[in-house]
């Protein structure tokens, strides 16, 4: 999947150049088109449905209140991709100081883990479900950055050239940050896995 | 897996699916013919997978509409703005500048707040001017035998001045090892200590380590030289006085902050080459040691050493740091003697699988401990590290001691990367480890970054 799949259809760069004229219903179309997709990455970031709400909401607001400062350089959902994802970082960094690592978000609009997607036999709904809590606690306990690639990558299933871009960091980076992500998620998991085991024994 | 293991690398691109072809046969050849690749492969690839699973959310609002509300209620106060910014009465910019001073005022307050009246620094300030005051300072001119007489008999200097200092990098216990250790360190770069006697440590030398001049008991400049490694519980944690670092019966930590830690263990390396102790360095700790630019904190276990050993051992690390160019200026920070805290006592027990400290140090009787400092020497200090028992006198007959040191990283950023138990380095180490022999103790030595 790239990261934009629509960004050069024709309409976009006309709906640009009338919300930089201060059209604001123009710039709303574009909120409409970006949206779901904006909000599912902060989503993913944060965990937390009404963080991830504010998040973009506030996003989309500088987005609109910075529009002058858009070259097109790059593409319209790059950028403000990038402006959500700086402020979900950012939004994490502050959030890890008072949450506690370990709460298991809960949450009621019904996403959360699928079965099919994952490929894994149905009959084992129970582990599935005992999994995902377990990977939603684990991203709990990753450092910003590495959740942020995390998502990006497996969640979204971006580019590394595509990352490297959003990210402003040299693709180098991106697969250094990459490994060592997913070797943190898998001690963090294996340490989950053991004092679950050694709960279980005593 | 070590963080920087190739293999790693290679497996992660594989599974992103960002390898060209003659990788991904090499990766292929790579998981048929090693088992821990391929565990490696098969755990990562599932966590993809359960990654790749989570569905996606429902979207909560419009935010089109939403956006579009706040927007439509944004553009008539902006129209006020512009309009009362024309008016003659000028009262939103006085009010404006009014916040801005109020701000900056509240700010600075804050700061000094931060930096001058709340008592963390007490302690570190109390314990320095103490070290200070109660010892007279060593200036290279008179005797050094009633500073630290056990100093002169160090196994040491004996070696050096014998000029019996082959290639000790074979005393390494990790054969494989050596080529890089050796080209980390090579001999002639390693610390020439003078055999003269004057290497004996001044008063400064275990309170502070090559860290610039200040003067005693002047709160300004001090607080410059706080680690800033150290939290603000472990601050806190620092006992007031040095009768009270000595007076606990837990084992005791020596905290070393360091600009660049990393060069602060190859001195180290260097020193111990010299010094013809046995040490055992974790791969992972020889890696950060190797790379320069990924900065890591370090763990130093010395078993069976003796006070006079340990200062002489951080003497020649003051003189190895003078030496490579780092002068008064400080490669190192302040250092510290604390009671070994136990989040570090669980943190080398996470990576050595046992509590190592578990019998160290341990006093029987409070009554063998000197409690009056004053006019004592900075060599009470490290016999505290030994629990307060005499040292043992080192004679020509007695067979030259080696104490074996273990060298083990960690990062406090990335809690995953850190020495682990199952190393070879470690189990290697566990299995050699022998009982303590009397009169020496262990010494926990731990380089922190530090900024300067």
């Amino acid at each position: 999947m790239g990261i934009a799949p629509d960004m050069d259809s024709p309409g976009e760069q006309e709906l640009l150049n009338r919300a930089r004229s201060g059209d604001a219903d123009s710039f709303c179309l574009l909120v409409a088109q970006h949206q779901s997709r904006l909000f599912t990455c902060v989503y993913r970031m944060l965990g937390h449905m009404e963080d991830a709400q504010d998040v973009v909401q506030e996003a989309f607001l500088n987005a609109y209140l910075s529009l002058s400062q858009f070259k097109g350089d790059a593409r319209f959902f790059t950028w403000i991709y990038r402006i959500a994802l700086n402020a979900a970082i950012s939004h994490r960094r502050k959030a890890m100081h008072r949450i506690n690592a370990r709460m298991i978000p809960i949450d009621e609009s019904g996403s959360g883990f699928d079965p099919q997607a994952a490929e894994i036999p149905a009959d084992a709904g129970l582990i599935f479900e005992d999994n995902s809590r377990q990977l939603h606690a684990a991203l709990d306990r990753l450092s910003p950055d590495h959740r942020a690639v995390l998502v990006m990558k497996d969640m979204e299933d971006m580019r590394y050239e595509s990352m490297a871009e959003i990210l402003e960091v040299p693709i180098g980076t991106i697969r250094s940050r990459l490994h060592r992500a997913r070797l943190e998620l898998r001690s963090i998991l294996e340490q989950e896995t053991d004092s679950g085991n050694r709960g279980e024994l005593s | 897996m070590n963080p920087n293991d190739p293999r790693l690398k290679l497996i992660t691109a594989g599974l992103d699916g960002e390898l060209p072809l003659l990788a991904r046969r090499r990766l292929k050849r790579l998981l048929r013919s090693d088992a821990e690749a391929l565990a490696m492969f098969v755990a990562l690839r599932n966590d993809k997978k359960m990654l790749a699973g989570f569905s996606n959310p429902v979207l909560p609002v419009d935010f089109s509409r939403t956006v579009g509300l706040v927007l439509a209620q944004a553009k008539p106060q902006r129209v006020e703005i512009s309009r009362a910014q024309k008016s003659p009465v000028r009262t939103t910019f006085v009010t404006w500048n009014k916040a801005l001073a109020l701000s900056i005022i509240w700010l600075v307050g804050l700061a000094f707040l931060a930096y001058w009246i709340i008592p963390v620094r007490g302690p570190l300030v109390e314990l320095e001017s103490r070290v200070a005051e109660s010892t007279p300072r060593f200036d290279g001119n008179e005797s050094v035998q009633g500073l630290a007489p056990e100093l002169e008999t160090s196994e040491f200097p004996r070696v050096v001045a014998n000029g019996a200092a082959p290639d000790v990098w074979s005393n390494w216990l990790m054969p494989e090892q050596e080529t890089r250790a050796a080209s980390i360190y090579p001999a002639e770069k390693a610390p020439q200590v003078e055999a003269s006697g004057q290497s004996v440590h001044g008063n400064n030398a275990v309170p502070v380590l090559g860290a610039p001049a200040v003067r005693r008991n002047n709160l300004e400049e001090l607080s410059l030289l706080l680690p800033a490694s150290l939290s603000w519980n472990e601050l806190s944690a620092v006992p007031k006085t040095m009768d009270a670092v000595i007076g606990q019966s837990g084992p005791v930590q020596i905290d070393l902050p360091s600009a660049d830690p990393n060069r602060a263990v190859e001195l180290l390396l260097g020193v111990l080459k010299e010094s013809r102790r046995s040490v055992m360095v974790d791969g992972l700790a020889m890696d950060r040691v190797k790379r320069g630019n990924i900065r890591a904190h370090f763990m130093v276990l010395v078993e069976d050493v003796s006070s006079s050993q340990l200062g002489s051992l951080l003497e020649s690390l003051r003189k190895a740091n003078e030496k490579q160019g780092f002068g008064k200026s400080g490669q190192f920070g302040p250092s510290l003697i604390v009671s070994s805290p136990d989040a570090m006592r669980k943190n080398l027990r996470a990576m050595v699988g046992q509590d190592l400290l578990a019998e160290t140090f341990v006093r029987t009787s409070k009554s063998v401990i000197p409690r009056d400092l004053e006019g004592e020497t900075a060599k009470q200090a490290l016999q505290a590290v030994e629990g307060g028992r005499p040292s043992r006198p080192s004679t020509a007959t007695t067979p030259p001691v080696q104490p074996t040191v273990l060298v083990l990283a960690y990062s406090p950023y990335y809690p995953a990367v850190k020495s682990q138990p199952q190393s070879a380095e470690v189990r290697k180490y566990l299995e050699s480890r022998a009982s303590g022999k009397p009169g020496a103790g262990r010494a926990l030595l731990v380089f922190r970054g530090w900024s300067q």
